[in-house]
């Protein structure tokens, strides 16, 4: 059976475009059909960019999906907030421009939690994502529309962000491949912030190929972004090499221990075994402090969260509302209406939290601890890498969760990230890909983790892993 | 405390000084750093704070920054970081500033100026560097606040005082070599008109003998040096008859109406400062080294409280000589000038503090914008002292000096400025006198000798001014003793 | 305990108007995640090192040259309220 156009891979694509079986304009109608078609079930667009061209004189014209809180030049952003309604950003981010560089066509911005809060994209002030293997259930988040636009054939590829695991939750919900690079490896500038000293933007692909490519193109210092590793950028796919031989891969206890679905263990323990017959060797290790990395996560990024958001005032751009009758004076009412107004219950928890935190008082024993804990947590990882090339652990301790399930508890739901925190507080690269399906059929992901910038280690493990299984070949069903 | 009065009270006063630096580009975006441009002509999405965008520091205002410190005998903090500073305002676009909280430039820095004739060092507490703010124009016609962001993003140095002051006048004193001292080291126009210089003042008092410090207000809007020290003066005797009438001081921001030359208690805000401080983010740590300090230090210009004290050592020059000279760091240069080509430093002095001083003032121009130079000031001053040309006559060229390259020798033939000393013409011009004016002669002879100045005049007049006036006089006075 | 008048309070700093029923829920689960973090109290970190950034950059900065900024149009195409060129709100009381 041949496929069609949207469902292959943009490594696929190209080759076929070289091989002239294949044209950048016909690629770019196939997706937008399959998005007309489908995305009514899913959601995982909130805009589509009909002017979006693509041309086969570029050197890499697959369409792509933008999570909405990066800025294009010209086109609306809203972070899925009602705060940024109508707000058109007037400049590129630094990414924007390397795929406009590179020719990527952006077929449209997609669906998140309100400003990147939350690991399920219910926060969005628009409509939730579903998944597209269950649509009774969450795609994960924040990410989940670019990780459920890639699965379900939407995008070939996507862009989103992590602060706390925000693009590899959902990826490993949504059975497609996530990576967090490095802090510092890709540009922030334009990316519309969370937590500034953990945000990174970084690829959501079909395959591990996929990522590394993409990942190639978007990296590289960036004289507008300070946090910029002024490093050279490195082809990523010559990591693509199906080898771990001599590889030492750790185990870390502390993320085996409880907690973990049954189902989720199985998966990890099997794709264990795979790297083995292909020669890594692994070893249990510990990194001890692993249990406060919900805490340290939630001081750390609720406070930087808090100031990031101040300039949603309703002042320069955006939403502005004012109250029907005085209340203080009319500039403080404008201030408090619109961010009343504008937030939605997660964005002001979070706003709430963050300011308790750096708040006169309280601010040694949050804010000054938490960063204090940050250093244990890093300090963890520089003594698990002495020994090890790469760390393995589930990237969720559960599949995806039913849409509704932990709306109510906002403490259950943050502990939900408690695998993908630690890379964020941490800085380091970690990468999600398919290890398998629960019984119900949902997604299983994997997810490595390696010393700062040493992401070919991670393609490396990763394209190993996956050209000896075939998990990420298999495509959710077409639901009713 | 009733029984107290007015003079039992010592007041207490310290000073907060923002400085714009005049660098080319803003502090964290490339935007020009200009002054009087169209509103909202000079922004870009950072200094807009639009979402997504980061701040990248610009290395001149490090440097300025570092270099001013080290004029204030700052200590300099080998690590640099910077903080947001929280709070809600509509010139603040991003809902913070970044400033610096805990690890500022510099620390622990001190100021000599001279008050009242007196030596005075006044103690700087810290000087760090921020970004300013947006410029709000309040419309009270259209029920409105109008914002300008084009200021957003200036350079911006914070420089604290301890309390050390103990007069409104002192105040003014120190904020007089303040400025200097910055314009010694070109950092800023120091303009408080435009606001590139703006300063906000704690004063409190207290009885005199006590050590604890009182209730202090903080006084803002003055606009100028004048209206520092009038706000002050106001504020102290509010605050004196205030004690002495028993009432308690309210710790409060009181604003300067210039008009009414009073101050008045400012719409207090509701809640109490609360800036949640936090390291920047989005900008990395500096790292000061000491050789880098060393290398600012070594080209650092004389600070002017220490040229006054070498101009008096050195040229053996009055304190109120100096203290004019120093108000222009390039006079003081030029003076320099001057003395290495001729020693007679009081003359150059006189000359550069009366009649070049007055032809730059009228002018309103800077030394630095004239064609004058060392060797043909000291040359005209030369001439006159040799009787080659008048005082007069110096005075007549010294304004060409400023706009021409023209030597002296052209100039004073040009102008027939040459003085006549020839023995021979002074001969036959005091006969000439001595003849139109013999009434005189006979005055002079029956004993009025005040009227020789009379006939030494109309030599001059008959001269048209050429006449040498020493050597005239001298051979009137020979004629006249013996006819 | 997180009271409800340390949340108005935090409120107050954060500008967002409150309900009381938005006051209540926040103090309930603000009150559930304080406790949580509670968890490092446990901890003795004295002699540990803040970590502010996890890269050991540092001295970034750009030379101090001017680059193109916004045409007076271009920024004010952004404005949700503006006159004669420039942004505004409604009048700020001194
Ligand atoms: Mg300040
Ligand atoms: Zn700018």
């Amino acid at each position: 059976m041949t496929m069609t156009f949207y469902e292959l891979t943009a490594h696929e694509l190209i080759e076929k475009i070289h091989a002239n079986g294949a044209d950048p304009q016909g690629i770019l109608s196939s997706v937008r059909q399959r998005i007309h078609e489908n995305d009514g079930k899913i959601n995982a667009y909130i805009r589509l960019d009909d002017d979006a061209e693509a041309s086969s004189a570029s050197k890499f014209p697959v369409p792509i999906a933008i999570k909405d809180n990066i800025c294009i030049n010209g086109k609306e952003v809203t972070c899925a907030s009602k705060i940024l309604k109508g707000f058109r950003a007037p400049y590129d981010a630094t990414v924007i421009t390397k795929l406009k560089a590179a020719g990527i066509p952006i077929v449209g911005q997609t669906n998140m939690d309100e400003f990147a809060f939350g690991s399920s994209t219910e926060n969005s002030s628009l409509r939730p994502t579903r998944n597209p293997w269950n649509h009774a259930c969450v795609p994960g988040g924040s990410s989940g529309g670019s990780a459920a636009a890639v699965a379900a054939d939407e995008a070939v590829w996507a862009l989103g962000s992590d602060t706390g695991g925000s693009i590899r939750q959902p990826a490993a919900f949504c059975g497609v491949v996530g990576l967090k690079p490095t802090y510092g490896r890709v540009s922030r500038y334009g990316l519309i912030a969370f937590a500034s000293s953990l945000d990174q933007i970084g690829p959501l692909t079909k395959d591990v190929h996929d990522s590394a490519l993409l990942l190639s193109i978007i990296a590289g210092h960036d004289p507008m972004d300070s946090t910029s590793a002024d490093l050279p950028v490195p082809d990523y796919t010559r990591a693509l090499v199906n080898d771990v031989k001599g590889m030492t891969i750790g185990i870390p206890k502390e993320y085996f221990a409880e907690g973990m679905a049954p189902d989720v263990k199985t998966a990890v323990l099997a794709a264990i075994e795979v790297l083995k017959k292909r020669g890594a060797s692994f070893r249990e290790i510990s990194l001890p402090h692993t249990g406060y990395a919900v805490s340290t996560y939630y001081i750390v990024a609720t406070a930087e969260a808090s100031s990031n958001l101040a300039r949603f005032d309703g002042v320069q751009y955006g939403l502005r509302c004012l109250p029907h009758q005085i209340r203080k004076t009319p500039i403080v009412d404008l201030f408090e209406e619109t961010r009343d107004q504008g937030f939605g219950p997660e964005s002001k928890r979070r706003i709430m939290l963050g300011t308790y935190v750096l708040s006169s008082g309280y601010y040694d024993a949050y804010y000054l601890k938490g960063q204090k804990v940050r250093t244990l947590i890093k300090n963890d990882f520089d003594e698990a890498f002495k020994t090890c090339d790469a760390i393995i652990t589930p990237t969720s301790p559960t599949t995806a969760f039913k849409i509704g399930e932990k709306a109510s508890d906002p403490l259950a739901m943050y502990l939900s990230d408690i695998c993908t925190i630690s890379a964020n507080l941490s800085g380091i690269p970690a990468i999600s890909l398919p290890c398998g399906f629960s019984k119900d059929g949902l997604p299983i992901g994997l997810q490595l983790l390696a010393k700062p910038f040493a992401e070919e280690t991670l393609f490396q493990i990763a394209f190993t892993y996956e050209q000896n299984t075939d998990w990420h070949l298999r495509k959710p069903g077409i639901q009713d | 405390m009733t029984n107290l009065t007015p003079n039992d009270f010592e007041t207490v006063i310290g000073l907060e000084v923002h400085l714009q630096f005049n660098t080319r580009s803003k502090i964290f975006c490339g935007c020009e750093n200009a002054f009087g441009r169209e509103p909202n002509s000079c922004v870009c999405p950072v200094c807009l704070g639009l979402p997504g965008t980061l701040p990248v520091l610009n290395k001149a205002a490090l440097d300025y920054a570092i270099k001013t410190a080290l004029a204030l005998n700052c200590d300099i903090n080998a690590f640099i970081k910077f903080d947001r500073k929280n709070y809600f305002y509509p010139d603040l676009p991003k809902g913070y500033q970044i400033s610096q909280f805990d690890f500022p430039i510099g620390y622990n820095g001190k100021l000599t100026f001279l008050s009242d004739g007196k030596e005075k060092t006044l103690r700087i507490h810290r000087a760090h560097l921020e970004e300013d703010a947006g410029k709000l124009i309040h419309d009270t016609k259209q029920k409105c606040s109008l914002i300008d962001y084009n200021r957003t993003g200036t350079p911006l140095m914070e420089i604290v005082t301890e309390p050390d002051l103990r007069s409104p006048q002192e105040a003014y004193d120190y904020l007089t070599m303040l400025k200097l001292n910055l314009q010694y080291l070109d950092v800023s126009d120091c303009d408080m008109e435009k606001g590139s210089l703006r300063c906000d003042a704690n004063i409190s008092i207290r009885p005199k003998g006590q050590t604890s410090l009182g209730t202090k207000t903080e006084l803002k809007n003055m606009n100028s040096f004048r209206a520092v020290k009038a706000a002050l003066m106001f504020e102290q005797q509010r605050q004196v008859t205030m004690v002495l009438a028993g009432k308690k001081l309210l710790q409060e921001t009181r604003l300067w109406d210039e008009d009414k030359q009073a101050t008045f208690t400012m719409r207090t805000k509701e809640e109490a400062h609360d800036y949640r401080y936090f390291p920047e983010p989005d900008l990395a740590p500096f790292v000061v080294s000491n050789e880098k300090i060393d290398a600012v230090r070594k080209v650092l210009p004389e600070n002017p409280y220490g040229a006054f004290l070498r101009l008096q050592r050195e040229y053996g020059m009055s304190a109120y000589d100096a203290q004019i000279l120093i108000q222009d760091k390039a006079l003081t240069e030029f003076f320099e000038k001057c003395a290495a080509l001729y020693n007679e430093t009081k003359k150059i002095c006189n000359w550069i503090n009366t009649a070049l001083l007055k032809e730059l003032n009228e002018r309103k121009i800077s030394i630095t914008k004239t064609q004058i130079d060392a060797e043909r000031f000291t040359a005209v001053i030369r001439k006159v002292e040799d009787g080659a040309i008048s005082n007069l006559s110096g005075k007549e060229i010294l304004p060409e000096l400023l706009t021409s390259s023209r030597t002296i020798d052209e100039l004073v033939s040009e102008k027939g400025l040459a003085q006549v000393s020839d023995d021979a013409a002074l001969e036959a011009l005091i006969d000439g006198v001595l003849k139109q004016n013999a009434h005189v002669v006979e005055q002079i002879k029956n004993g009025n000798q005040g009227a020789v100045g009379f006939l030494i005049g109309a030599a001059m007049k008959a001269s048209q001014g050429k006449a040498n006036p020493k050597k005239a006089g001298d051979i009137l006075k020979r004629r006249l003793n013996n006819d | 305990m997180v009271t409800s008048k340390e949340i108005t309070y935090i409120s107050c700093l954060a500008r967002i108007n409150l309900t009381q029923t938005e006051i209540d829920s926040l103090s309930e689960n603000m009150e559930n995640i304080l406790g949580y973090i509670a968890q490092l109290e446990t901890l003795d970190v004295n002699d540990i090192k803040p970590t502010s950034h996890v890269l050991p950059l540092k001295n970034v900065y750009r030379e101090d040259m001017v680059t193109s900024c916004f045409t007076r149009e271009q920024a004010m195409s952004i404005a949700v309220a503006s006159l004669n060129g420039f942004f505004k709100v409604p009048q700020i009381i001194e």
